[in-house]
């Protein structure tokens, strides 16, 4: 649902093509020898040592597969770095055991801001068609279509800000600030689950993200 | 970026006064100014019922100082910052000035709500260690 997890998605496809590509091989070669040179079939081994065509073809044809796969992996690594102003700030910080979001940017004077804790719905409290250990009480509502900053830290300890539809994660440190651009294509409802050991209800914080 | 959004608000319009532009660390004060106030716009858009407004969304852009993931050290250098315009501007104007307000919101959007309480608890006690 951004454009992050799309171009991981493409740059997945585009290196488990090569890799198709080099097991299919590697098993046709291994395959084939444990055929033909079976020592029922092939009793005396041959002894082969030297191969200088052969062997420069089997240094440069990986290096080149390489080669291939580093393109779109750099093209993405450095397409994450470009920068654009959002227009809208989330805070989101990791408590144990539940995530709370502030929303600043509407401050009209000191002190106010727009705070909520996100407590998971236990599984006594769902409702029909809710899902179990996912659902929160306060979503994260966000504008679709905008460009995001994230900043997620934490209170306590290490927790981690996860939502894979996103392709977002990002660990939340106390002292840290981290920033994080997210940019959502489409409305929906997005889940994720807090991704760092944070203690005994590691399991029961999750994100809710709704676009 | 700024982005306009059509939103139901209960009513509250306020105007913030533009305040004199200081040096650039001062541009996210005057980013923050205005958000969340309804202002109507001149293109006339379809509003029936009064209470109806377009809202700008604004955010503190962002710092090219600090390009790091980690925003922690803008944070503190923001409200360090904000603080000593502030002061500057109470001395100026005197306190209780509507104009010298937006500084001290200029950090809000990048700081957490809890480290700037510790930081204000800090200065009611004389503790405060930073630049001002």
């Amino acid at each position: 649902a951004t454009p992050m997890m799309q171009g991981i998605i493409d740059l997945h496809h585009d290196i488990v093509f090569f890799m198709i590509l080099i097991i299919v091989f590697v098993l046709w070669m291994i395959t084939r020898t444990l055929y033909h040179f079976h020592y029922k079939k092939n009793p005396i081994p041959e002894k082969i040592i030297h191969g200088t065509a052969i062997e420069i073809a089997w240094t440069v044809t990986p290096s080149l597969i390489l080669v291939l796969i580093a393109v779109p992996s750099f093209a993405l690594l450095y397409s994450l770095d470009e920068v654009v102003d959002p227009a809208v700030t989330i805070k989101a910080i990791g408590h144990q055991w539940y995530w709370s979001y502030e929303y600043s940017d509407y401050s009209q004077s000191d002190d106010q801001s727009i705070t909520f804790d996100s407590y998971m719905i236990p599984d006594d409290d769902l409702e029909l068609g809710q899902l179990r250990l996912l659902e929160v009480d306060n979503r994260m509502v966000v504008p679709a279509n905008t460009h995001l900053r994230l900043i997620i830290t934490a209170a306590d300890v290490l927790h981690s800000w996860a939502v894979p539809s996103l392709g977002a994660k990002c660990d939340a440190v106390p002292g840290r600030l981290n920033q994080i651009p997210v940019f959502i294509k489409r409305e929906g409802v997005f889940y994720g689950q807090c991704s760092e050991l944070c203690g005994a209800n590691h399991a029961f914080m999750p994100i809710l993200v709704e676009a | 970026m700024s982005i306009r959004v059509i939103e139901a608000l209960s009513g509250e319009s306020t105007q913030e006064a533009t305040n004199e532009a200081g040096p650039a660390d001062s541009q996210a004060a005057k980013d923050m100014e205005g958000d969340g106030a309804a202002t109507p716009t001149a293109a006339a858009d379809d509003h029936s019922s009064p209470e109806m407004g377009e809202v700008t969304l604004r955010t503190a852009p962002q710092d090219a100082r600090f390009p790091t993931a980690n925003q922690a050290r803008r944070c503190y250098v923001a409200y360090n910052e904000a603080s000593s315009l502030y002061h500057k501007c109470i001395n100026e104007k005197g306190k209780g000035h509507g104009d010298c307000k937006p500084h001290m919101r200029a950090f809000r959007s990048i700081c957490p709500d809890e480290w700037i309480e510790k930081w204000q608890e800090l200065r009611e006690e004389g503790r405060w260690f930073g630049r001002f």
